[in-house]
């Protein structure tokens, strides 16, 4: 917006007078909008050395607009021994994924807040183990997602002998569940999955093993329901809803886990 | 106590010989007074929660549906058959023992069902071992003692809809 105007004002001093066009284009650039950072720092070399909160100064007006940009302009500029994950830069890697102000969410996606009296802090995804910095663990969470055997398993080949056919209202109830990216914002962002993150599977897994479940090409749903059928897997979900709230993709694991206890209570 | 039994093929002449080795390997015994405190203590949870290789599956538990899925749909049962029989003292007064005794075992039940989750969430049994099934056996001790309050206040006295309404009106 003032850039904007600032051309305007550069356009009507060059009309009238064309000496002082050149002074006042080169004094109209913005005065430096500096936005505070406040990051989670941790290095393995030095394990003893507790961690802290580092603060780092960007100039808004020469950053993009997602904490992507800033962190990645701290660590060329700044810093370089900033790690985080980083992909794709779009939101659809789930590569990037951190607590930013307090919210489970993708760096890349997440617009910083313009209001410069604000600091904003970063902290890596909560209750993981820190592998550095802003980098967390995510082994366990892997190994969960393995569990659940997420691909298709058929007893019997397809009819036609190609493909396995599946109808368009059928294709539809996978609408919201194949969309995940498996950024474990949401497990992370679970209290159930904080305090039993060994044996619940959290909101991430189970809304892929729902995925799987009402998969019409699917025909290995019983094995699929034996394997949640213990107090802890699917059970430790209280309908918390803070994965629904966090989603970065806007998806909603809270359903999807309401819908595999209903399919389980009739078994 | 014999500690390692390795099976091999030894010819009968020298198992006296074998026998003296296996006694020598268990060698002393400790006779310290100090009682065993080791079971009361957070049992070691592997690195990174990692069991096995990261690259096997998590293996979960073998299923048991008493607590999966019945235990979760007669969690609901007794939550919704509450909610209609709480009306009733509103409607019809709270002289009614049956519906009393019969609301007061669905809330008995209902606690119970709602402590145990919590035990379960916050006293693992991968974490805290013999304190788990010290809790669970202490809420199932209150349990059985609550039925037998209830026994009580529905015999000797007039009910749980009763006793909050004087409570309340007091």
């Amino acid at each position: 917006m003032f850039r904007s105007i600032l051309r305007q004002t550069r356009a009507l001093n060059g009309f009238t007078n064309g000496s002082r066009s050149l002074a006042t284009a080169a004094a109209s650039k913005p005065a430096p909008r500096l936005k505070t950072f406040k990051i989670y720092r941790w290095n393995p070399d030095t394990p003893e050395v507790e961690p802290k909160m580092q603060s780092y100064d960007i100039d808004l007006n020469e950053c993009g607009p997602m904490v992507l940009d800033a962190i990645l302009k701290i660590k060329n500029e700044q810093d370089a021994t900033l790690t985080f994950r980083r992909s794709c830069r779009e939101g659809i890697c789930g590569s990037c994924a951190m607590n930013i102000g307090g919210r489970n969410t993708l760096a890349c996606l997440c617009r910083i807040e313009t209001d410069t009296s604000k600091e904003t802090k970063i902290y890596p995804l909560p209750h993981m183990f820190v592998v550095r910095d802003l980098v967390p663990d995510l082994t366990h969470f892997y190994k969960q997602y393995k569990s659940i055997q997420p691909y298709l398993q058929r007893d019997t080949h397809p009819a036609d002998g190609r493909e396995n056919l599946q109808s368009i209202e059928d294709r539809a109830k996978l609408d919201g569940l194949y969309e995940c990216i498996l950024c474990a914002c949401c497990s992370t962002s679970c209290p159930s999955y904080w305090w039993n993150q060994q044996e619940y599977l959290g909101p991430a897994v189970l809304m892929q093993a729902y995925r799987w479940l009402i998969d019409s090409r699917d025909q290995a749903s019983g094995i699929r329901k034996e394997m949640l059928q213990n107090s802890m897997s699917l059970y430790r979900c209280h309908t918390i809803m803070n994965c629904a709230r966090t989603c970065p993709k806007g998806l909603n694991p809270g359903r999807a886990i309401a819908e595999i206890k209903k399919q389980l209570a009739f078994d | 106590m014999i500690g390692l039994i390795r099976t091999v093929n030894i010819p009968k002449y020298t198992q006296l010989r074998s026998v003296q080795l296996l006694s020598n390997i268990y060698v002393s015994r400790s006779i310290s007074l100090k009682p065993d405190f080791s079971k009361f203590k957070k049992i070691e949870q592997p690195p990174g929660y990692i069991v096995g290789t990261v690259n096997d599956a998590y293996i979960p538990p073998p299923a048991k549906f008493t607590e999966g899925g019945y235990h979760w749909a007669y969690e609901k049962i007794v939550t919704i058959g509450m909610i209609p029989t709480l009306t009733v003292p509103f409607i019809f007064g709270p002289e009614y023992p049956i519906i009393d005794s019969f609301f007061s075992v669905l809330l008995l039940i209902h606690c119970h069902f709602g402590f145990k989750s919590c035990i379960i969430d916050y006293i693992p049994a991968r974490v805290y071992g013999v304190w788990h099934k010290i809790a669970t056996r202490l809420l199932t001790f209150g349990s059985c003692l609550s039925m037998y309050g209830i026994y009580v206040l529905e015999t000797s006295g007039n009910g749980l809809f009763e006793l909050i309404r004087t409570l309340w009106s007091a």
